[in-house]
């Protein structure tokens, strides 16, 4: 699937299969940027990662439903369940380290 | 509060690194310049298996996590089993092999391989990216934006060798000094951590299953996890005394929130700012 924009529409299909990684983010915000450049990263390196962005300007819906008070908001799932989350800005070592326990 | 020092370290006679030597790795610049050419990237199909190709085996062992007849792994990824992945390194795709993962063999087989292939970047696509990103919008050459990455790695090496040195002292107090713990604000202070928790992130600590503690907090257990959160409280509190101890700030009539919002790190910054030499290696 590698990286897709989210709608409030589609956003539950998107999520509801395998390891998925949500990027709630804002345009204009600096730490949001700096964490798209390391999901841009981990995409690269693993193109079978699905990576799924939330515009929380375009999505009011699914932002409130998360009441994303912050961002970057970083949602991890795993077919369909929230495993965890993770505000602000976050490194790719410390990505990879999580995904280590929930990708395999 | 009722926790009070028995002992207090000397902040400035802890030893740290005073001298730091920073550089800029090649390998950092390479995957930076990746952003410049990713959206003209191929992905090939490849014969011998090499670092960062993306392959697709099929695993038969003992070990349950070894044994799926088709996952994605990423060769020197790190994040399936570092073990196995280096094994993979040499190998064909349509191989069979046996690699040994924790003592156990493993059988490999390479059912596919592909390899991402980057282009040397250009001005033009310097240009591109500029003018889609506000951060970068002045590098409009591959000579601007490279340079605009040394830099901004440089400057969070700066703050790293900084912070790094405060880390080292903190230690240094925390170790070498004493507190007489006041039960009840350690029992305190889990008790709003907890709830900060509920607060942020909608999960109560108490409910979480081991799955959701190891992702998210690196525990398997409750105990364990209760464990962590005694810790750091004392560490929390024992900061706060300390940094009350050098601001001269009361503390009897105070709570840790109260004093907390009247401090900050800033004799601990200027410390280290005052005793430390960072060169730069080109």
């Amino acid at each position: 699937m590698a990286t897709v924009y989210a709608t409030d529409e589609n956003y539950q299909q998107l999520v509801s299969e395998g390891v998925v990684l949500v990027d709630f983010f804002g345009k204009t915000c600096v730490p949001c940027k700096m964490l798209a450049r390391v999901l841009e990263e981990l995409e690269d390196e693993f193109p079978f990662l699905n990576i799924v962005k939330v515009d929380v300007d375009d999505c009011p819906k699914t932002s409130h439903e998360f009441e994303i008070n912050g961002i970057p908001d970083l949602y991890y799932y795993k077919d369909g369940k929230v495993i965890m989350h993770e505000a602000g800005s976050v490194d790719g070592d410390y990505i990879r380290e999580k995904l280590t326990n929930i990708l395999y | 509060m009722k926790t009070y020092i028995n002992k207090l370290a000397d902040y400035r006679e802890a030893p740290f690194e005073r001298e730091v030597t920073i550089s800029c790795p090649q390998e950092y610049i390479d995957s930076q310049m990746k952003h410049l050419t990713r959206s003209h990237k191929k992905n090939v199909p490849v014969k011998i298996l090499e670092k960062g190709d993306v392959t697709v085996l099929a695993l038969e062992s003992k070990l349950e996590k070894f044994n799926r007849p088709s996952v994605f792994v990423t060769v020197g990824g790190g994040i399936f089993s570092p073990e196995l992945e280096a094994q993979l390194i040499g190998h064909e795709a349509g191989e069979t092999f046996t690699a040994t993962v924790d003592g156990e063999e493993v059988r490999v087989t390479v059912k596919q391989a592909t390899r991402a292939i980057f282009p040397e970047p250009t001005d033009e696509m310097a240009a591109q990216y500029a003018a889609s990103h506000d951060d970068y919008a002045d590098c409009t050459t591959v000579e601007k934006y490279k340079e605009k990455i040394v830099n901004d790695y440089l400057e969070q090496e700066r703050n790293g060798a900084l912070y790094g040195g405060m880390n080292q002292i903190l230690e240094y107090v925390l170790t070498n000094s004493d507190w007489e713990f006041d039960e009840e604000e350690l029992q305190a202070w889990i008790a709003e951590a907890k709830a900060e928790y509920l607060q942020e992130t909608g999960k109560n600590l108490e409910d979480m299953t081991r799955e959701e503690m190891e992702g998210a907090l690196g525990v398997s257990t409750h105990e364990e996890m209760e464990k962590v959160l005694y810790s750091e409280a004392e560490r929390t509190i024992a900061q706060v005394l300390w940094r009350a101890a050098v601001a001269g700030q009361e503390t009897a009539d105070k709570s840790i929130y109260e004093l907390m919002d009247e401090q900050d790190w800033d004799f601990l910054e200027n410390f280290v700012k005052e005793n430390i030499t960072v060169k730069e290696e080109k």
